[in-house]
Formats: structure tokens, C-alpha cells, sequence
């Protein structure tokens, strides 16, 4: 019994595991958790931190994106003001610091640019963001975050009181992948719905 | 297209692989069928053990965070060898098992 049990287990894992690499699946998974609204200006920009930074204090691949896509929509004049977190920890600068660094290297003003140097998770940022931003009447953000982790950061910005708007607008489906990325997709959503259940537990969404 | 070259390049070696154990080592056509449902125990076995590994790595963040009061992000969870060694661990605790039956 308990080996047919396993030997089920297996199959489907194996299964799944074909169907993710090699068919859309993934993709239409992912579009499907993408929250959408229609890309429009806003009083701010916030950039949620992902990934940190390296052993020399530079800021990696994710963090970088995550950055130059904050970086984008300030420079396309779809908010004045751009926030942006990060991992508080780092022995070479943080998270936040280098961005703040970037940011200003591509020409963003150093009074438009906030940073969140305290969160360590989406919720923590939620709530960072309603206590920086708050006070200077801040209501409507453009949130930058992965797409599978939009749902999660959406909901909770706007329980904090904020209206917000996804950074990439209405998502895309798209079909392409190599086997390698759609397995990493399906990591992240795997990932984003047990944080989900995680904070419905506890009580944040 | 790239995901259909890897299934292709996969299938003709595994079609070479058939022919060479038929033809060379005496391997009979009607135990595919069992190979195939061993592999999927082990593959089921290491997905408990994925299971587990995942249970126990949550179970002591959370402890870290709310006994300790340090905070260790979940994200150390989020790495690639963490499959790989569970389905070390169902290699081995499978060959160990087959060992048992066999003795």
C-alpha cells in the first residue's frame, strides 16, 4: 500500500514535472495569478526588495531588474517620488544603499529618491511604506515586484491604505520559455502561494 | 522549439540505451514496465523527503524567529541543492531498502 502510495506520488511529481518544462502550463499559471490594472500616474513609485545584495556589495540580478524597472517608470514621469527597500543586512552596504546609489547614477534627484531601510518582509515593507509615505499624502503607488508575488504585495498595500497599480499594468501571456525558466516560474509561484497561505494564517491578508 | 530538441535528443538516447540493453546485456523487454515503476517510487520517496526537508527548514525559522528572536528569512529555503540532496537521500534509503529485500 504505502509503496503503491509513493510509486502515485512519484508519477504525478514526474508528471508535473514534464508538464512544467515542456508545455504552457506554467505560463498560464502565472498570467492567471498576475493581478492587472491599467499602467497610470501616481504619487509614487515603490520597489520592493528581492534578492539583496553579493559578498562585495553589489546588487544582484533580481534586486538590479526589480531596480531599473522603478528606475524606468520615474523616468517616464509616472510618479515623482521613487521608494525603494531591501534586505537591511549585507556587510559591504545594503540592499537599499546600493540602489539608493544606483538610483542616483541614473539621474534621480536625490530628493525624490526614499528608502525603507528596516523591512525584511512583504508585509514589513507594507507597512514601512504607509509610515514614509503616509505623512506626505502618498495614496497612489505603482508597486515593482515579480509577477507571481504581485496578488500578495497588492493586497497588502492596499490594506495598509494605498491605491495601487501593478508596474507592468495588464500582464501578458506569454508562451516561450526554455524548460529551465518555466521551472524557475513555477518555483516562485510555488513559493508565492505558500507565502500566501502563510499570511492568511497569520492573519496579514 | 528547444524544449522539443531536448525531448528529441532524450528519446533517441533512450532508444539507443533500449537497443544496447536488449542486444548486449541481455536486458528483457518486459521489465521496462517495473524499471519505469521503480522510478517513480524513488521519485516519490525523495518528494517526502522534499517534504520533510521543507517542514523541518520552515519549522526552525519560525522557531528562530519567535523563541530566538533572530530573524532568518525562509529564502534559505529557496535553493537548488535542497532537491538535489533529497533525492540523494531517497537514493540511498531506497538502495538500503533493496538491500533488506534482497539479503
Amino acid at each position: 500500500m504505502a509503496v503503491r502510495a509513493l510509486r502515485l506520488v512519484g508519477a504525478v511529481g514526474i508528471g508535473l514535472l514534464l508538464a512544467v518544462g515542456f508545455t504552457p502550463l506554467v505560463n498560464v499559471v502565472s498570467y492567471w495569478m498576475a493581478p492587472s490594472r491599467a499602467l497610470a500616474p501616481a504619487q509614487a513609485i515603490v520597489v520592493l526588495g528581492r534578492g539583496g545584495v553579493n559578498d562585495r556589495g553589489e546588487l544582484n540580478g533580481a534586486s538590479l531588474f526589480g531596480l531599473m524597472e522603478g528606475v524606468d517608470l520615474y523616468r517616464r514621469g509616472l510618479a515623482p517620488l521613487l521608494l525603494v527597500s531591501g534586505s537591511p543586512s549585507g556587510t559591504h552596504g545594503t540592499e537599499v544603499e546600493r540602489r539608493a546609489d544606483v538610483s542616483r547614477e541614473c539621474g534621480i534627484p536625490d530628493q525624490a529618491i526614499l528608502t525603507m531601510t528596516s523591512a525584511r518582509t512583504t508585509h514589513d515593507e507594507a507597512q514601512g511604506a504607509r509610515t514614509i509615505l503616509g505623512p506626505r499624502g502618498v495614496r497612489r503607488v505603482i508597486l515593482v515586484t515579480d509577477g507571481q508575488a504581485m496578488g500578495r504585495a497588492m493586497a497588502l498595500f492596499e490594506r495598509a491604505g494605498f491605491d495601487v497599480i501593478p508596474s507592468y499594468g495588464a500582464p501578458v501571456l506569454q508562451w516561450g520559455g526554455t524548460p529551465e525558466a518555466r521551472l524557475g516560474v513555477m518555483k516562485r509561484v510555488v513559493i508565492e502561494a505558500a507565502a500566501s497561505l502563510y499570511y492568511r494564517l497569520a492573519g496579514y491578508l | 522549439m528547444a524544449p522539443l530538441f531536448l525531448l528529441v535528443v532524450a528519446a533517441l538516447t533512450s532508444a539507443g540505451a533500449c537497443a544496447v540493453g536488449v542486444r548486449w546485456l541481455g536486458l528483457r523487454r518486459d521489465r521496462l514496465g517495473p524499471a519505469v515503476l521503480g522510478l517513480c517510487q524513488l521519485a516519490g520517496v525523495a518528494l517526502v523527503f522534499l517534504a520533510l526537508n521543507v517542514a523541518l527548514g520552515l519549522a526552525i525559522v519560525f522557531l528562530a524567529r519567535g523563541v530566538l528572536r533572530v530573524f532568518v528569512s525562509v529564502y534559505v529555503l529557496d535553493d537548488v541543492y535542497l532537491p538535489l540532496l533529497s533525492a540523494i537521500q531517497a537514493v540511498i534509503f531506497e538502495s538500503w531498502r533493496g538491500l533488506r529485500a534482497a539479503r
